[in-house]
């Protein structure tokens, strides 16, 4: 049966004011449809209670997803299908998110003519289209502000393989893995550890010909038992595996095997978790003074809790500071640290950080006689870290094989590297 | 010679681009801002400035803090925190130079208002310049204090503020009246010690005073019943005579506008004179032969001359006026109702309904120019214009008003018909004597707007001619000849 059409797509603020509006069919207004939420947000104040699907008197039906401070809101007259409906705004968001890192309210204003084309491929009339950020990139260049000529819709958009164009050629067969493991911490003033897990990303690069099909093996533990082979104490346990649509999930759910032909240039094959507690790499203590409401003074510790043979590389550690601070004076037993007070924070950065090793760093700021008015409690905002450790991994995951076959025979040669990194890395201070 | 220049220029370059240093300039910030392609840029930009006027603040730079505070204020107006530079305008305003004191002073208008505990500790500092040697200095302080005077500022200060009125430079006085009208404002309690001082401030010649003056008589009639009644005892003979003077002075160039003298000048004081006259017939005697002569004087041609003939007719109709001075004014409005201005029609619709309950005959006279805007193009004139004739209607018009109302139904705007129909059948229901004059404008009404009827309209209708046996049957031969038309249509 034919899918009904939405009649238009709006994001709203967090208050249900338009911010973006694109009108596909002529018979939804903005006007109607920012009344209609901002009631309904009236109504119940809190978004996660309320069915994503929900109707008005007018006969209009309303699905909507809240990302951030952003909402996003379709209206449509007709018998949709809520569950596709509802799929296609998450990868709106997606799609938002690969061109602009971040999805909010300030970064559409900061981008609302690039907004508007997307939605304009997005969605024809109403119907859904291309949601593939990579095939939207190659006609929607974030940075084209002239008219261009009109460019033809690239194969893949009505091929199978939908995220990869035919006819492909290098000179050089290259293909470039790297093993990225995000740790993301939460400490709490007394020193525990809230929130603690890492995540993984095998990102791709691709610089093949033709249609190659590749395949993967790793030490997953599953993997290795079902391939009978032993596993003495090399196999890692590996959560929540989520991989690229090109993976074929049959083959992976049949033996555990990786297989899939790549897109053309950058992707990211795979991501997992791991829910094993992670000790903190890189530990952090912040003492603070205060005198005399005039003069604050900031004792920061860091230790690197991991092997000497590795070592860190573009440590950040990022002290808050109040928001009026003067006349910084700091001193440091490595690295260098400065004011920034455009993030209103003290910035010790230390260039090579071995494992093992323990820094200071003193530091104090004048303030001002006259504090704001605005008598809101002082706001405690957590100390975060930024680090790379290369060559390192938190889960142990070990890439044995990258075969890549193609039926012209080239050969590719397979580069694989290892770093861990900070994710949302936080202290609180005491 | 020249290497030595060249080490200077390049030292102060250093200083000059250095990171704390402060050096960039209000109009390089201000560029810099405007270059900002983001939000989050432009915080970026404007933090970093802030830190760095912070860093001069600190090292208590002065040959820069003014400049500092010419920014601070800039991003005031961007809506970011500039708390911390609230002290540095109190540097700038104890500073003994003219230059310094003038952006110290619009910095604390700006960057603090009443609210703010440091605003105690700039009492002093203005308690000074009010009673500095040159005048202009007198003048800042006199702003400032208008501007942000908070009522602990206002009784410490208001001794300093009565002298300034005594002052014989004009500017000073008229700054000192236009700050004594926030003081009054602020403690009405001290009314009363402006009360003379006001009075006497009348007597001038300079329109500038006479007009802060006049404007600080009426924040003391609202701030205390007895400043009223000193003002009434006291102004009333002045107050005519300022409007006499104006009314017929010859040509002078800086009051003139199109050819009237000084208007705002003649419309404050007819607001005062209104204020006074209030419930009090001498007062409203004594005014009566000067509201006469200026509702007389001022032909209607011109945009300043009718302002002043509207604040005057407000005046006539809010005093005791003689009834003959009330046909006058009345009179004024109906030549209103001709201007080819909607504004002017706007306003003399709706003081017109406020002068029904005065004097309903000096209105009825001009039910015709009414009517007309009745039919007028524009949407809210046509409104007001029905609203009034709704409260013109009597026992002895309801017949020939209604005939011209049901006649121009047929061709009103759509979205008037719906108000006109309402009140058509208001007033019929109203003041309908005979049940056969009520069934005839019935049924012309729902022949030419049915549509637009409201139901219980109709229900008393069907329970009128029910209870009507003897029109019963002319009614459904009227009926009948209305459906025939509808069909032939």
């Amino acid at each position: 049966m034919a899918a009904g059409a939405v009649s238009a797509l709006f994001l709203l603020d967090i208050k249900g004011r338009v911010l973006v509006w694109r009108d596909y069919r002529g018979d939804v207004s903005a006007l109607q449809a920012e009344r209609f939420f901002t009631k309904l947000l009236d109504k119940e104040s809190d978004a996660e209670v309320l069915s994503p699907v929900v109707h008005d008197d007018a006969g209009v039906s309303y699905m909507f997803i809240q990302h951030n401070n952003v909402f996003l809101l379709t209206a449509s007259r007709q018998n949709c299908n809520a569950a596709s409906i509802l799929l296609f705004l998450h990868r709106v968001v997606d799609v938002f998110k690969h061109y602009f890192e971040e999805l909010e309210e300030e970064s559409l204003r900061d981008n609302f003519v690039v907004v508007y084309e997307l939605l304009d491929e997005m969605m024809d009339f109403g119907y859904p289209q291309y949601t593939e950020a990579m095939i939207l990139s190659e006609f929607i260049k974030t940075d084209a502000y002239r008219m261009e000529v009109t460019q033809r819709p690239p194969m893949a958009v009505t091929n199978a393989v939908s995220w990869r164009s035919e006819g492909i050629r290098y000179k050089k067969n290259e293909v470039f893995l790297d093993v990225v493991e995000s740790v993301n911490i939460l400490v709490n003033s007394n020193g525990q550890i809230v929130r603690s897990d890492v995540i993984g990303e095998l990102k791709m690069r691709t610089f093949l010909s033709g249609m190659p099909e590749c395949k993967l093996g790793l030490n997953d533990r599953v993997l290795l038992e079902a391939q009978g082979r032993t596993t003495k104490g090399k196999a890692i346990d590996l959560d929540d595996i989520k991989f690229h649509q090109c993976v074929r999930l049959a083959r992976f759910e049949n033996d555990r095997t990786i297989s899939f032909i790549p897109p053309d240039g950058s992707f990211d094959l795979m991501t997992y978790r791991l829910s094993t507690q992670v000790k903190p790499l890189i530990w952090v203590e912040a003492q603070v003074e205060k005198h005399s409401r005039s003069r604050i003074q900031i004792t920061v510790k860091t230790r690197s809790q991991f092997k000497e043979r590795s070592t860190a590389t573009n440590v950040e550690i990022e002290v808050p500071v109040p928001e009026d601070s003067t006349n910084p004076n700091i001193r440091t037993s490595m690295g260098s640290a400065a004011y920034a007070p455009e993030r209103d924070a003290m910035v010790w950065k230390i260039k090579s950080f071995p494992g093992g090793k323990e820094y200071m760093c003193r530091a104090e700021f004048s303030l001002p006689s006259i504090t704001s008015e605005d008598g809101m409690p002082e706001k405690k905002a957590p100390i975060r870290v930024k680090f790379e450790i290369p060559y390192f991994t938190v889960s142990g995951i070990q890439v044995r094989y990258l075969k890549i076959i193609e039926k012209s025979g080239y050969q590719a040669l397979p580069w694989v590297r290892y770093i861990t990194m900070a994710g949302e890395y936080e202290l609180r201070l005491i | 010679m020249d290497t030595v220049e060249k080490i200077v220029e390049d030292f102060a370059s250093d200083i000059a681009m250095g990171p704390f240093s402060s050096g960039t300039r209000l109009r390089d910030m201000i560029r810099a801002i405007r270059a900002c392609k983001t939000a989050a840029e432009e915080r970026a930009v404007v933090r970093r400035e802030c830190a760095e006027i912070r860093e001069a603040i600190g090292e208590n730079q002065q040959e820069i803090r003014h400049r500092n505070m010419a920014k601070l204020m800039f991003i005031h107006m961007l809506g970011y925190p500039t708390h911390f530079g609230q002290m540095e305008c109190l540097k700038l305003i104890a500073a003994a130079g003219y230059p310094e004191k003038r952006i110290g002073y619009l910095g604390l208008m700006l960057l603090l208002d009443e609210r703010q505990e440091v605003l105690m500790l700039v009492t002093n500092s203005l308690k000074q310049d009010l009673n500095h040697s040159n005048q202009f200095i007198v003048g800042l302080a006199l702003c400032a204090l208008g501007n942000i005077c908070s009522a602990e500022m206002a009784r410490d200060l208001s001794p300093e503020v009565e002298r300034l009125m005594r002052s014989r430079d004009v500017n000073t006085k008229k700054k000192a009246a236009l700050c004594a009208i926030r003081i009054v404002r602020k403690v009405p309690d001290l009314a009363e010690n402006f009360m003379g001082l006001a009075s006497s401030l009348l007597k001038e010649k300079h329109h500038g005073i006479l007009i802060s003056a006049v404007q600080l008589c009426t924040e003391l009639c609202k701030a205390s019943k007895d400043a009223l009644e000193y003002l009434r005892k006291n102004c009333v003979e002045g107050l005519v005579r300022i409007l006499r003077d104006v009314s017929n002075s010859s040509y002078a160039p800086e009051y003139d506008v199109a050819g009237i003298s000084d208007p705002f000048l003649h419309i404050r004081v007819l607001k005062l004179m209104r204020i006074l006259g209030q419930g009090d017939a001498d007062c409203s005697e004594y005014m009566n032969d000067i509201l006469a002569q200026v509702a007389t004087k001022n032909e209607s041609n011109k945009n300043a001359a009718n302002a002043i003939l509207y604040e005057c007719v407000q005046t006539i109709m809010g005093i005791e006026a003689t009834s003959g001075l009330r046909v006058l004014a009345i009179n004024i409005l109906g030549r209103f109702l001709s201007n080819r201005d909607n504004n002017i029609r706007y306003v003399a619709l709706n003081m017109l309904m406020r002068a029904i309950t005065v004097d309903t005959q000096a209105v009825q006279r001009h039910r015709t120019t009414i009517l007309e805007c009745v039919k007028d193009a524009d949407a809210s004139i046509r409104k007001r214009a029905l609203e009034l004739v709704f409260l013109l209607v009597n026992d002895t018009n309801v017949k020939p008003l209604t005939k011209e109302l049901v006649d121009y139904l047929d061709s009103a705007d759509p979205d008037f018909k719906e108000d006109l129909t309402a009140k058509i059948c208001s007033i019929v229901e109203k003041f309908s004597q005979e049940k056969l004059w009520y069934l005839d404008q019935m049924f012309k009404v729902l022949s030419l707007a049915g549509n637009h009827v409201k139901d219980d309209v109709w229900h008393a209708l069907v329970v009128v001619i029910s209870n009507a046996s003897e029109l019963q049957g002319y009614s459904v031969r009227l009926l009948y000849m209305a459906l025939q038309a509808f069909v032939d249509q």
